[in-house]
């Protein structure tokens, strides 16, 4: 099967290099997936890999940053995606540049007037969670775009050492354990019911980070059971292997549906054999 | 404006849905028509998703008037994982060939429109070009009591089509820029409208996701989403006038009752109080 995703990943790359989400134009989001797939690949696929990093390329902001795509202007959560391209061959952007946008742009912090309201009536517009990572600049923070950014940073951090790197991944790691479900696992934020894609993402997120984390593995495993969507199970799976854990059986057939789909199928199963893309 | 009974998702709801649309005289013959049904996130026990028949009797019925091309849009708000949740919906067993004429609002290619005199913090938002460049957009909401906006039905259904891919998920940015503001504000961009409420099976009490199931028993129909929504509340024994997104959304619509034009069922043959939670008792309806 590996081969058959490899073939389809090849062919739906766009003639500019990037890749769409399932058909249209290129996207910031599943290019990256993409990349990420192909170094995990066994197989050389340098041409296709370097046309996607050019058109990446291209994309990076003066402010270090990633828009979603070439129509979006402003700098985004892919932008901690993208640094899971850091060190490897398909990394040809200025990852540093990246980081420091990770580092110090992607969260919402109260300015002066957001001070001022909560001195002068008691509470702030906005809830103040200034420890995970948002989707766009001065927003709220999320499970999933915290999970992937702590990713990218783990794996930016072998390549450039970081003071900031360590402290910042540890509050992204406090907001993930602070935003659990009840029950284990985690939804995209506050919501009572985990999903599949985030609490896979978050277990990935919390390789390493010590222990607590049983309630939530048993929930993976609940809910790799009775998830029929291959993306979904996908995530478990490679949450769960980063905590020693396999998924039992094998994923519904069908047809992939999308890139993303496409190039975490090979991600994971490069994942089976010790070539981790997403850990660090 | 039409109010029509329907107790239950089957084989009638196809000639229900076409004759309302054409009783309005909707014309789209040669047109490109997008229904956006709202597929806000799946769950096995509660009705917090447009049921796929009716979306299906609307594809038909837009098809059998001769519409060039019907698409059906929309970007769950809750996940990004759109065609699985669409496929748990039945969205896939329901409609034919559905992936073929279906399009993610949330990874669509997208266009940065300008809002004129926003009501919201925004001074533009990107849209997806499907919704964008269609002759008519026919929005399909679930009826639903909502803990922010207080119902979401036509209007609100539009949030659908902001892109996750952008936004990001759930569309939380939407609603710090003033949940009523930029659902007014959405509403004034899609002027080419029609609307057709699910409300057949509907959603009272903590909506639009963790609400319960009531039996509303009704299909509510017409052009201006305004006065659909407005009387959509009054069946749900909500006051329209207290809805922010509706009274901003006056200049590009009617709430009020005396000046809709309605057909079929009255409002008080249907009506049926729906639970509110304890912040929104002040919207019950008196009369």
């Amino acid at each position: 099967m590996a081969a058959d995703c490899l073939q389809a990943l090849l062919a739906s790359q766009n003639g500019d290099g990037g890749w769409s989400y399932g058909r249209g134009s290129s996207w910031t989001e599943p290019t990256i997936y993409a990349l990420l797939a192909l170094s995990a690949a066994d197989a050389e696929h340098f041409d296709a890999a370097l046309r996607g990093a050019r058109w990446l390329q291209t994309l990076q902001r003066r402010d270090g940053g990633f828009p979603c795509s070439r129509t979006t202007g402003e700098s985004a959560w892919v932008t901690g995606l993208a640094l899971l391209l850091a060190g490897r061959t398909v990394c040809t952007f200025d990852s540093v540049a990246a980081m420091e946008w990770v580092l110090t742009a992607g969260t919402w912090r109260p300015g002066t007037l957001e001070r001022l309201r909560v001195t002068l009536f008691g509470r702030c517009a906005r809830t103040i969670r200034p420890d995970g990572w948002s989707w766009t600049p001065d927003t709220a923070s999320w499970v999933l775009p915290t999970s992937l950014t702590i990713l990218g940073l783990q794996r930016v951090s072998r390549v450039h050492a970081d003071g900031r790197i360590p402290i910042r991944i540890g509050h992204g790691r406090d907001y993930l354990r602070a935003h659990m479900c009840t029950h284990g696992g985690w939804s995209m934020g506050d919501g009572p019911h985990a999903f599949p894609e985030t609490t896979g993402a978050a277990l990935l997120a919390m390789h390493g980070a010590g222990t607590g984390l049983e309630g939530t593995l048993a929930t993976a495993e609940r809910l790799a059971g009775g998830c029929r969507s291959r993306e979904g199970r996908l995530w478990l799976t490679l949450g769960l292997a980063a905590h020693g854990r396999a998924v039992p059986g094998a994923a519904a057939p069908g047809a992939f549906r999308g890139t993303r789909e496409l190039a975490l199928t090979l991600i994971a199963d490069a994942q089976l054999v010790g070539r981790h893309s997403l850990l660090g | 404006m039409s109010i029509l009974r329907a107790n239950a998702y089957g084989p009638e709801l196809y000639d229900l849905v076409r004759r309302v649309v054409v009783d309005h005289k909707v014309n789209v013959r040669g047109k490109g028509v997008v229904i956006k049904p709202n597929l806000v996130d799946y769950d096995a026990e509660r009705p917090i998703y447009t049921h796929p028949m009716l979306v299906h009797a609307a594809l038909e019925a837009f098809r059998a008037l001769g519409a060039d091309d019907v698409r059906i849009c929309e970007g769950p708000a809750n996940r990004p994982l759109t065609l699985d949740l669409a496929e748990e919906a039945g969205y896939f067993s329901i409609i034919p060939d559905f992936e073929r004429i279906f399009v993610d609002a949330n990874t669509d290619e997208v266009t940065r429109v300008p809002f004129v005199s926003p009501h919201s913090d925004f001074r533009d938002i990107y849209l997806p070009n499907t919704a964008l460049g269609c002759d008519l957009l026919v929005s399909l909401p679930k009826m639903k009591t909502h803990r922010w906006a207080g119902v979401t039905l036509a209007s609100k259904n539009l949030f659908g089509l902001v892109p996750g891919a952008v936004y990001g998920w759930p569309k939380n940015l939407l609603h710090w820029n003033g949940i009523h503001a930029t659902v007014a504000d959405l509403r004034k961009v899609f002027r080419k409208t029609f609307a057709i409420v699910d409300g057949v099976d509907a959603l009272e009490g903590y909506g639009p996701l963790l609400g319960t199931r009531v039996h509303a028993g009704v299909i509510v129909a017409g052009a201006d989403l305004t006065a659909v929504d407005a009387t959509c509340c009054r069946i749900m024994g909500v006051d329209p006038e207290q809805i922010g997104h509706l009274t901003l959304a006056a200049s590009v619509g009617q709430i009020d009752e005396r000046l809709i034009a309605q057909a079929g069922e009255a409002i008080r043959s249907v009506r049926r109080n729906f639970q509110l939670t304890a912040e929104w008792t002040h919207v019950r309806l008196s009369v």
